[in-house]
């Protein structure tokens, strides 16, 4: 608090009127593998971050500059003030109204072991995952690190909010080799979640091994247009840049939201929320990043759109009350968020976690009920383009499903497709993924910034042989 | 950073080193500093964020085969040098009896020049010529509902020192611009991209011509009338852009040393084989002028060069930094380079491209019955072990019986990558070379700059939507 009184001093000097300061605090350890051995123990790695906005009200607009830093020097940060008032009185933006205080709902997102002891925390689970790595001989580690974060955030503004939280992160990405005959063939798991018991090692190091040694038999795909059910991990990395992208107030203000409210954009079983209170998931916390309570937005209700989100921004533009989606987040690929160096990003409206209402499917019902078809467990980057919602990636660890049972192991190829409705330049419209859905799973996942369960599309194109 | 604390980053690196140093068998301290403005304007907004200084200090010890690291923004001396004190003392987790090869040491002090550093152009220039293209994307056709200009610069300083007795500094600035008109017609929206940029000065941005921007509006408007890629095998013919990803994501991260050393690389029983025909040459240039992936010295003190990983189609060589150079008894070739101070050192690219052959793209065209073009590359992904690949293009064209026919939109391209390599039969003239700039992940984090190019290749592979 030290620290920022001394960025209050410059602010009142300089007689700055309307401002917010949004400070980060970051700890960091880690541990990394080469095959069975620790390769680096990495920590404390530290990071203190500040971003100071100045808001400078026009006649119809309002001008924001930001600087931000991590040195702490009052030169520097007397710096950073300039250079933010530079761009309050340089920028046009249409609207903007500082937060003002409120009372915020209770968000678990700390995880006690890891902000007590997250040095030991890290080494552990490295033992451990070496301990569960070791019981196989025939499935190998290639590279693996485990990660801990700690953060504090502050946030302070001329209106006179002071918000504050903890939160912790942990972080998992290794990669399991299959040999067999000199073939090769590869899991490569990621995991990011809040806390230590969220990462269920061993129940998931037998099955991602399982999927290592599939892969040796996998085939490519045939061309052809089939019922797919998609694991969450890949519907993660995919709604938050499509189906979110287009449920942005923002997007509606550019005129480039795909979605009008009261319009059917799904079947009738998809029911879709962002809800950023939503205890340990990736995009929660009791704020946003501009200080708004974190709350429940339903998007779209049985294939229903119903609401847009809003950041300060926004809701000022269109009259309304903030959702709570102020977000410091790059603006597309937002499955994957850089927790360490948030500080530095202007917020934007963006969603916090995409929650898919749960089905009432058993997978291995939404497999048994599949007469033809693909199981996708994994693609290889899983990312699509937000505008016109069209995705495609290499297929790296899938089978293919024949009267209802797993069968021959898929590798290679691809999946196609628009998640949302296509429209020609004659006005002819091909439907999208979304409007294809034909099972829900009753189980859901946290993969990255969504809350999702297993959901089967039908008619999806494969290219392959 | 200023004289001052360009003199204090080197006098806090040698420190630290000396304080580890006699405890360990090799130790090496880098204080970076990066500023840089950020300017975007869309139709709705303009953003300007400068971030005044991102700097910090990252320590690394090396002992019995394994390294440790720690890592702070506090850059005062006392809590550095007991920081580096403490990193020294570590026990290693696990042991080996690598001895990492000593380099000779050396001394550098220099900043990369351009004709315009971007730190003496004031944030309002840049927004006024952010504004004059934003203007000319708008005004330029009707259909055009947003468009989005955004300009980056950054000018990054690092100062190296190690237990050897080097002593380095450099000053590289970047400098990127990326335009992406959005235009709708009846209800279908689309989009094309201009991305320019790489290691250089604001020079970049005012010799940007009209006829560039207006050509990106113009070929975004052409994705309007675009239908879907066909699905399957065919013919390919890929830009320089999209040759340069392939280059990279496909190849290139396979031919990186820690791979190697991890038992993770498809390319192993390849090396010293032929896997392409005679006239295609692939190589790792970290001293390409202008290139986004330049630098001088890489992040652990080795000097930057031009490695050639496929020579006349035959694999020629894996890119390393210290630790798999020593394992694997060669030298290191300038490949070790870190996010920033908070994150871990990895044999990584710098500049990745196909080297010009002797095709006409005419002549690529012409000798296609069926096949796909892609055009203007949007992302690559890497399967280092199990020789798989993934590319998207924003835009491609059929190819039917020798003539360019109808445009398409996002395209995938995937393929077992030795199978994709001996299938390139023609590499194009060097008149088509250019390098597009990047960043690229290991794995899922830790971006690094980058920059892919070369020239026209033609090939085989599975295509599909995007």
């Amino acid at each position: 608090m030290n620290e920022i009184n001394s960025i209050l001093k410059i602010l009142k000097e300089e007689r700055i009127r309307q401002w917010d300061i949004y400070v980060e605090n970051v700890e960091e350890y880690d541990v990394q593998l080469r095959n069975f051995d620790v390769e680096t123990v990495r920590g404390p790695n530290t990071n203190s971050g500040y971003a100071i906005r100045v808001i400078r009200p026009q006649d119809k607009k309002v001008g924001i500059g930001i600087g931000s830093g991590n040195s702490w020097r009052p030169a520097n940060i007397k710096r950073c003030l300039e250079t933010a008032s530079i761009g309050a009185r340089i920028t046009e933006y249409p609207g903007y109204g500082l937060t003002k205080p409120a009372k915020y709902p209770t968000v678990k997102i700390a995880d006690s072991k890891i902000t007590s002891d997250a040095e030991s925390v890290v080494k552990d689970k490295a033992e451990e995952l070496i301990s569960l790595l070791r019981k196989s001989r025939t499935v190998l580690p290639t590279f693996g690190k485990i990660r801990t974060y700690n953060v504090s955030t502050v946030i302070l503004n001329s209106e006179g909010l002071h918000a504050e939280k903890k939160e912790t992160f942990l972080y998992i990405e290794l990669a399991l080799k299959a040999e067999q005959e000199g073939k090769l063939a590869e899991y490569w798991p990621m995991r990011f979640v809040r806390r230590t018991d969220d990462l269920h090692l061993e129940e998931e190091i037998p099955r991602w091994m399982k999927l290592a040694e599939d892969t040796l038999k996998a085939k490519v795909p045939k061309t052809m247009k089939t019922a797919v059910i998609f694991h969450p991990q890949i519907l993660g990395n995919i709604l938050p840049d499509t189906l979110g992208f287009h449920s942005l107030g923002s997007s509606v203000f550019r005129g480039i939201s795909k979605f009008t409210k009261g319009e059917q954009v799904g079947s009738r079983e998809l029911t879709v929320h962002d809800d950023g209170a939503f205890d340990f998931a990736l995009g929660s916390s009791p704020f946003d990043d501009e200080g708004t309570p974190q709350s429940r937005t339903t998007l779209i209700e049985n294939g229903i759109h119903k609401s847009f989100l809003y950041d300060a921004m926004y809701a000022a533009v269109f009259n309304v009350d903030s959702t709570g989606n102020g977000q410091k987040l790059p603006a597309f690929s937002l499955a994957f968020t850089r927790v360490d160096l948030k500080y530095a990003m202007l917020p934007a409206v963006q969603p916090t976690n995409i929650v898919v209402e749960q089905g009432d499917m058993v997978l291995d019902e939404m497999i048994e009920t599949t007469k033809q078809g693909v199981y996708l467990e994994q693609l290889s980057s899983a990312s699509s383009d937000p505008v016109t919602t069209s995705f495609g990636s290499e297929i790296r660890n899938a089978y293919l499903i024949k009267k209802g049972e797993l069968s021959t192991p898929l590798k290679g190829g691809q999946i196609n497709g628009f998640l949302l409705d296509k429209h020609d330049t004659k006005g002819h419209k091909t439907s999208g993924l979304l409007n294809q859905i034909s099972g829900i799973s009753e189980k859901a996942q946290i993969s990255g910034r969504c809350i999702t369960p297993y959901i089967r599309f039908d008619e999806v194109q494969i290219a392959g042989n | 950073m200023n004289e001052n604390s360009s003199d204090e980053a080197k006098e806090l690196s040698i420190k630290a080193v000396e304080a580890m140093e006699k405890s360990v068998e090799y130790a090496d301290v880098l204080c970076e500093n990066a500023e840089g403005v950020r300017v975007a304007k869309d139709n709705a907004e303009e953003r300007v964020s400068t971030p005044a200084s991102f700097q910090g200090v990252v320590l690394r010890a090396y002992k019995m085969g394994q390294w440790r690291e720690a890592s702070t923004y506090d850059l005062s001396a006392p809590h550095v040098v007991e920081m580096a004190r403490e990193l020294a003392r570590f026990e290693p987790l696990s042991r080996n009896s690598l001895k990492l090869q000593e380099l000779r040491p050396w001394k550098l002090d220099t900043e990369l020049n351009v004709k315009i550093n971007p730190s003496e152009v004031d944030v309002e220039e840049k927004l006024k010529h952010v504004r004059r293209i934003h203007n000319e994307v708008v005004s330029h056709d009707k259909r055009v509902v947003n468009a989005r200009v955004f300009y980056s610069d950054t000018v990054l300083e690092r100062v190296l020192a190690n237990s050897e007795g080097s002593e380095l500094r450099q000053v590289v600035p970047r400098i990127s611009l990326q335009i992406s008109p959005i235009v709708r017609e009846s209800g279908k929206m689309d989009y094309d991209y201009l991305s320019i940029g790489g290691t250089g000065g604001f020079e970049v941005v005012e010799n940007l011509e009209e006829k560039a921007v207006k050509e990106t509006v113009d070929s975004s408007v052409s994705l309007l009338k675009a239908s879907a890629p066909p699905s399957g095998h065919f013919k390919v013919i890929l830009d320089p852009g999209m040759a340069g990803t392939f280059a990279h994501e496909s190849f290139g991260h396979g031919c990186e040393a820690d791979q190697i050393v991890r038992k993770r690389s498809y390319l192993v029983p390849y090396f010293g084989k032929r896997l392409g025909f005679e006239k295609l040459n692939i190589c790792d240039d970290g001293t390409l002028p202008g290139g986004n992936g330049s630098f001088l010295f890489d992040d652990e003190g080795v000097r930057s060069k031009k490695n050639y990983i496929l020579e006349s189609g035959i694999l020629k060589g894996f890119l390393h930094e210290r630790y798999s150079a020593s394992l694997m008894k060669t030298e290191p070739t300038g490949n070790g380079r870190r996010e920033n101070f908070l994150r871990k050192l990895f044999v990584r690219m710098t500049n990745t491209y196909v080297e010009p052959g002797d095709y006409s793209l005419d002549e690529m065209i012409e000798e296609i019955d069926y096949g796909v073009m892609f055009v203007h590359s949007f992302s690559g992904m890497e399967d280092p072990l199990a020789g798989g690949m993934e590319l998207k293009s924003k835009k491609g064209y059929v190819i039917e019986k020798g003539k360019v026919g109808r445009v398409l939109s996002m395209l995938t391209l995937s393929e077992n990558v030795p199978d994709f390599i001996a299938s390139i039969d023609a590499v194009g003239k060097k008149e088509q070379f250019y390098m597009e700039q990047g960043t690229c992940g290991k794995g899922h984090e830790d971006l690094v700059p980058v920059g892919d190019g070369g020239v026209y290749i033609r090939a085989e592979a599975v295509v599909g939507q995007g």
